[in-house]
């Protein structure tokens, strides 16, 4: 019997989270409030987060206690396994050793109770009784269900209409764990009766039920808002996985040559490779590499647009060559950081060369989660497959280059809740690019003649 | 009222891609549509690999929008987002209306 996998002692737990502010070698810049161009005042964000999380956005100290409260809880399922994906190297016939840190072990069923539960806490020491906060699939509503329970608060949670009807499981969960879980839009805030009163089918968006979910917790006694990725804090509170990794890979006597993670907020990410960014800003050889989906990339637009020729011999880009579009890629955002959805930190430190980027698309994602199903038994979140996917490439490199190599891989959660994205996968419903062009075009002839809006 | 064009765009609007900001299956039809009658700011972002995006876009917003969209403009930002209604908030307080976090 071969050993599987490295669970630290509860003692053994990172008692610290670690801010990598304090070693970035270009310090990121302050929000801007979108209406003057000026940086917000820290303190408008009191209206909207406690003021002990605000400071913590602001904080310059390396390392920041974790209070004894948020250790104790986090115990619940931490510290999480690190495991060896014997299976997928086998499968694949790599020389390469691949590590996992299994973030799906979580009661939510992902990383997001990391952070949760930290800012759980912070209201509750601020006098706060309720929270507020929006969700899309559920992913974060629900993982604040469970860390509001533990700590005794209340909490609203806007899910996107969509999602709520989509998405029934993650719903019943987040009731489960006492939270109230409504439809977004509502009647309950300004926003939501204007929009519902000019579309009542509305399904409504992520932007809405955002605006729900702040103006309730701006407008309502004893309420804050919650938010579970983009902002320092998050990134924060999520590098406990990077910290208990690195003393799980130094019980095995080996350092990672590459750290892999998905990126959709950045904060699954920025929790695992922090802390060897951190390394690697002091002289470490390691890469640290972030792979989001080719639809709707952040980080890797820039890169798609320069190397488009390049990527359309082995991408899904050639047969729209082929076919004489003249389509020309969305222009490139070098202007500045995007800020949207993504960490400003994650990007700040691609930007800095310090993070690489990689884009999958939504096939190879799917069949890279499948075959992680088939080799390491665990069903992989959708988003997580991406990681897979790029690190199942690093491990071919390997084989090809004849080269041991240690890849460490984030795996941010399950997808038990996800089942319907793999149904769509099976039945051959995801596609990469294969409509037919003349179908579309026919197709959107059909709008002929609508009032544009 | 703005009419929603949920038209017969059938064959593009069953198109499923995986939503970031959502985390789930959504079809182009929703991207086209959201919040009733507008695209989703991101739909070039998204869509740009698999669609004639820009082709499909002039026939579904006018020209501002649409230049609006390739600029990159109505993109979501949750600190945007919070800086406004922080801001509205104030507002209102000031202009007299009753604060009502009076319980903190």
């Amino acid at each position: 019997m071969q050993d599987l996998k490295v669970v630290l002692r509860d003692d053994e737990m990172p008692r610290q989270w670690y801010n990598i502010q304090a070693d970035m070698p270009t310090p990121l810049s302050p929000p801007l409030n979108p209406a003057t161009g000026e940086p917000i005042d820290p303190e408008a964000l009191g209206a909207v987060f406690p003021m002990n999380l605000v400071e913590q956005e602001m904080a310059q100290d390396r390392w920041i206690d974790i209070p004894e409260e948020v250790l104790q809880k986090l115990l619940i399922w931490r510290p999480s396994p690190l495991q060896r994906a014997r299976g997928l190297e086998q499968a694949l016939g790599t020389p390469a050793r691949i590590f996992y840190k299994n973030e799906g072990v979580s009661p939510a069923g992902s990383h997001k109770p990391n952070s949760a539960i930290a800012q759980a806490y912070y209201n509750k020491q601020f006098g706060i009784k309720r929270l507020t906060t929006e969700t899309g699939a559920g992913q974060w509503g629900s993982a604040l269900s469970f860390a509001t329970q533990q700590f005794g608060l209340e909490l609203k949670v806007y899910m996107v209409r969509v999602s709520f009807e989509q998405k029934p499981f993650r719903k019943l969960m987040m009731q489960t764990w006492g939270a109230q879980c409504v439809p977004s839009p509502t009647l309950d805030t300004e926003v939501g009766r204007r929009v519902l009163a000019e579309f009542p089918d509305t399904p409504g968006s992520l932007g809405i039920a955002i605006s729900e979910a702040i103006e309730d917790a701006v407008s309502s006694p004893d309420t804050r808002y919650s938010l579970g990725s983009v902002l320092n804090f998050v990134c924060l509170h999520q590098t406990v996985i990077g910290l208990e990794a690195q003393k799980q890979m130094e019980k095995l006597n080996l350092y990672p040559d590459v750290v892999v993670g998905c990126v959709g907020g950045g904060s699954n990410f920025a929790g695992l490779s922090f802390p060897y960014v951190r390394d690697r800003i002091h002289g470490r050889n390691v890469r640290i590499l972030a792979a989001e989906p080719t639809a709707c990339p952040t980080l890797t637009r820039g890169p798609y647009a320069y190397d488009f020729g390049d990527l359309a011999k082995t991408t899904p880009l050639l047969p729209m060559h082929t076919l004489g579009h003249d389509f020309v890629p969305a222009p490139l955002h070098a202007g500045g950081l995007r800020y949207h959805g993504m960490a400003p930190l994650v990007s700040r430190l691609v930007k800095d060369e310090l993070i690489e980027a990689t884009a999958v698309n939504q096939l190879d994602s799917y069949a890279a989660g499948m075959l992680w199903a088939r080799t390491e038994g665990f069903i992989p979140a959708p988003e997580t497959t991406h990681a897979i996917a790029a690190a199942i490439e690093e491990a071919k490199k390997a084989r090809e280059e004849g080269r041991e190599r240690v890849i460490l891989l984030g795996w941010s959660g399950h997808g038990l809740m996800d089942l319907k994205g793999y149904e769509a996968y099976l039945k051959g419903e995801l596609t990469n690019y294969e409509y037919p062009q003349e179908m579309i075009e026919k197709s959107l002839h059909a709008l002929d003649g609508y009032p544009k809006l | 009222m703005k009419q929603a064009r949920t038209g017969k765009a059938e064959a593009a609007d069953r198109l499923l891609i995986r939503c970031r900001r959502l985390g789930h299956e959504v079809t182009f039809h929703y991207c086209r549509t959201q919040e009733g009658a507008t695209v989703c700011p991101l739909i070039r972002d998204c869509w740009w690999q698999r669609l004639d995006i820009d082709a499909c876009l002039a026939r579904i917003v006018d020209a501002d929008r649409l230049a609006q969209l390739q600029a990159g403009g109505g993109r979501p930002d949750r600190i945007g987002i919070m800086a406004r209604i922080v801001e509205e908030h104030s507002r209102k307080d000031e202009g007299g209306a009753k604060g009502n976090r009076e319980g903190e």
